[in-house]
């Protein structure tokens, strides 16, 4: 009896030994469970779709599994993440430039895109300024030519007021001259602006070119100027901000993020397998359907690179919230 | 024309599809005769399994779902007073007094008013798709201001007799609304310094808080009694003439009023049932019979909620621009196939927009033939004990409310709005204005401001627009009616008395 009561106990004290050896191996065997990926919108938008694309190329040992997290623009998912434990077994998909103005409009106090870990973008978007078939303008300079000559008559529209759509918008607007002469029109979101453009409200709008792309295809929105620095793949003839001379140059990547102070391994391996997602060039081609652009870019480069622009863009949202008071 | 064709040979050449559109509605019926689980988390939980299928047989399951998912809601609504999903509230009004005698007759008139809208708009979507969607161009900011203050208007109307406690209803609806960021300057609202409410009110929490959690309560309270076995009466084909006779100016309104509101996106089914029946109820020869199991009650809201539908796909095959919740989800199916939802869909992908359209009618009557078949099963809870139900449908209500975003602050706000809805119960304000506020008050809100901006500041702008002048002069009309209507009865009074003198 008292033999067996020994090798319980035995057995007892040399579990925990057991226990801590196999937890040892799990921080060098990353990920040994699922990994929660929070979409930040809807079930069926152009985020959810691009990250469902993700999890069906990407190769790991454990899938990726979605959560929709509706709200607030975006706002909700990400604070969320921000609050999510910080394991690696629960990441964030979000376009930075959201992610951004959620601080810089006073949302939150909590600098989301700095203290949240950047693990990779995967994808690019691009801001277009463009028109209607109505108006039959083909060009920018037609547009200015005719604002000039009819101040007040053209709409602009634009995807709220506190984002960096609406700040690039400004920006744009002041460097063509026209700050004075077109109205700014903030729309919900960019669906809203697009359908305004098709029923001529609006004669010129700045819309995300994943959004335009299928009324760019039928003919009923021409676009004119793409905010960035190199051509957007998806619209090879039209114009960039650099070449006319106008620096803004803010893109709108998409990619991942992970709650802060998440183990370097984890964002590592995530950042690892993804970029073997964007070489594959059948997902190149999914997310070009969708309007968007493969182009990978790792944590600190994207974090880099999204510090610029926050410089660039802070007296901008300063401006902005200053109108509204 | 040509599209139809295409589309019914694209559906017929692939059994699977039609065997997924019977899944879809099975699924739907489910999901909307359930508390708590809606046509919208069904579209939402199947659509990753979508992606592994054809286009036209991700798009058959999805709309089944749909179809069923908005038609099922009326089962628990009529048996128990609980909506099965937030668009089959108004049917309660009318199909549970009437079940309480006739159980099996009051559902087969929803059945059927459901198959009315739906073939009715699919009618619609068949014929003038093309230029009806020009109407979803034609509205601007304006326009939508227009239309919505219309439908406030109607909740005056409606509240007619205890007018105080209407607006009172509807105020509470439009501040419960304006929680969270606004869209426009990004302005946090009565948040609380919360950042979980930045997101606003969810809108199906509210309402089944509202509706079903609220509902529960009320009902809880005469639990002692002991219910007496009903007999289920007869379900039929078709329902008794002598109850149908009547009913066709509400159909009609139903399905007219259903499917305008589809076209116009982010009005929804919700609003739809309740505008369509106080028009019912304002032509109907026996008004005074609504709200008390009137089968034309039962009528216009069924029919209305089927008809959004159709009307809600109008723009997403013509435009690519969603209608409501779950066509927005549909345009993400069909992106995921490549597809372009978009001015060039109906045109370019002619097998996939004539299918859409076939897929939408079938399922209809899928829906019709399959909800009379499960009707026999379903009425069977009328005799469960309420103690064993109630504490499975709020299980229900939690989990579909969680699963929809994914959130425990909704469990919340479903918990408070239930208890918050019995309070206003208990004071006597009407929820139904509630649900109307909270629906058109941001479209009031929003589209004035983007208006304003628009134009300068200028709010004559609105002149210039045909279509909105029209509905606010309507809107003015249901504003001035009581008291016209006051005027014209007291003059008539005084003529009578003066003749009798």
């Amino acid at each position: 009896m008292k033999k067996l009561l020994f090798a319980v106990l035995l057995v007892a004290l040399a579990l925990p030994v057991f226990a801590a050896g196999q937890a040892e191996t799990a921080t060098v065997q990353y990920p040994k469970e699922p990994v929660q990926v929070i979409i930040p919108y809807a079930p069926g938008g152009g985020s959810d779709i691009l990250t469902r694309a993700i999890m069906k190329y990407i190769e790991m040992p454990q899938p990726l599994v979605a959560i929709n997290i509706d709200g607030a623009a975006g706002m909700i998912g990400a604070m969320q993440a921000y609050h999510a434990p910080n394991k690696g077994y629960n990441i964030l998909a979000h376009n930075p430039m959201d992610v951004v103005s959620y601080s810089m409009s006073g949302q939150t106090e909590i600098e989301l895109w700095d203290e949240l870990e950047t693990i990779c973008f995967v994808v690019d978007d691009f801001n277009v300024v463009s028109t209607n078939k109505q108006s039959g303008w083909k060009s920018l300079e037609e547009v200015v030519a005719y604002a000039k000559a009819n101040p007040g008559k053209i709409k602009w529209g634009m995807s709220g007021s506190q984002t960096v759509n609406a700040a690039d918008t400004v920006r744009v607007v002041a460097a063509l001259g026209l700050t004075d002469y077109v109205t700014l029109v903030p729309y919900d979101g960019g669906a809203a602006s697009k359908t305004a453009l098709m029923g001529n409200h609006i004669q010129v709008e700045t819309n995300s070119s994943a959004d335009i792309r299928t009324s760019v295809a039928s003919g009923d929105t021409i676009p004119l100027m793409v905010i960035s620095s190199y051509r957007a793949k998806a619209l090879p003839e039209v114009p960039t901000t650099l070449e006319k001379g106008i620096d803004v140059t803010t893109s709108k990547p998409r990619g991942y993020y992970a709650p802060p102070g998440t183990p370097k391994e984890a964002i590592d391996f995530l950042a690892a397998a993804m970029k073997k997602v964007v070489d594959n060039p059948e997902f190149v081609k999914t997310v070009a359907g969708l309007g968007l652009e493969a182009n990978f870019v790792d944590g600190q480069t994207g974090h880099d690179m999204v510090a610029k622009w926050v410089e660039e863009l802070k007296p901008v949202f300063e401006k902005l919230s200053a109108g509204n008071k | 024309m040509e599209a139809i064709i295409i589309g019914f040979q694209t559906v017929f050449a692939d059994p699977i599809t039609l065997l997924l559109m019977l899944a879809g509605v099975f699924m739907g019926v489910v999901f909307g005769s359930i508390p708590g689980l809606t046509a919208t988390l069904g579209v939402a939980l199947v659509i990753p399994f979508t992606f592994t299928m054809t286009a036209v047989q991700g798009l058959s399951l999805l709309l089944g779902i749909y179809v069923g998912g908005i038609s099922g809601g009326l089962i628990t609504a009529t048996l128990i007073n609980i909506p099965g999903t937030p668009s089959s509230i108004v049917t309660c009004w009318d199909g549970y007094p009437m079940a309480k005698k006739l159980p099996g007759e009051a559902l087969s008139i929803g059945v059927f008013a459901s198959l009315v809208g739906g073939l009715f708009s699919s009618m619609v979507l068949f014929s003038i798709a093309p230029q009806l969607a020009k109407v979803s161009l034609i509205f601007g900011q304006w326009e939508y201001f227009a239309v919505a203050v219309m439908g406030m208007a109607i909740v005056v109307a409606m509240v007619s007799d205890d007018i105080v406690r209407g607006l009172i209803g509807a105020v509470i609806g439009v501040l419960l609304a304006a929680v969270g960021m606004d869209n426009i300057t990004g302005v946090s609202r009565m948040t609380f310094g919360n950042w979980q409410l930045t997101g606003g009110i969810s809108m199906t929490a509210l309402m089944m808080g509202l509706f079903a959690i609220r509902e529960i309560m009320d009902q809880t309270i005469d639990l002692h009694n002991v219910k007496e076995k009903m007999a289920i009466g007869r379900i039929s084909l078709m329902p008794p003439w002598k109850y149908l006779k009547g009913t066709g100016k509400s159909l009609g309104i139903g399905s007219v009023f259903g499917s305008l509101i589809g076209i116009l996106p982010g009005i929804g089914q919700n609003a739809a049932t309740i505008l369509a029946y106080n028009q019912a109820r304002k032509v109907s020869k026996h008004p005074e019979k609504f709200g008390h199991g009137s089968a034309e009650g039962i009528c216009a809201s069924e029919s209305s909620n089927n008809a959004v539908n159709g009307g809600a796909l109008i723009p997403l095959v013509t435009l690519g621009i969603p209608g409501d919740q779950v066509t927005a989800v549909l345009i993400g199916g069909l992106m995921i196939h490549g597809l372009q939802p978009g001015p060039l869909l109906f045109t370019q992908n002619m097998d996939i927009s004539g299918s859409i359209m076939v897929l939408y009618f079938i399922a209809n009557i899928v829906m019709y033939i399959m909800m009379l078949g499960l009707m026999k099963l379903f009425v069977r809870i009328i005799n469960v004990k309420l103690s064993l139900l109630f504490p499975a449908l709020i299980v229900f209500c939690v989990i579909g409310v969680f699963t929809l975003n994914n959130r425990i602050f909704d469990v919340w706000i479903l918990v408070i709005f239930g208890l918050f809805g019995y309070m206003l119960k208990q004071l006597n304000v009407d929820l139904a204005p509630v649900i109307l506020g909270f629906i058109l008050g941001p479209l009031v809100e929003r589209n004035l401001r983007t208006g304003l901006i628009s134009s300068n500041g200028r709010f004559s702008a609105i002149l210039e627009q045909p279509i909105a002048v029209v509905c606010l002069a309507i809107a003015f009309i249901f504003l001035a009616y009581p008291i016209i209507s006051k005027a014209i009865g007291k003059y008539r009074s005084r003529k009578i008395a003066a003749e009798h003198e």
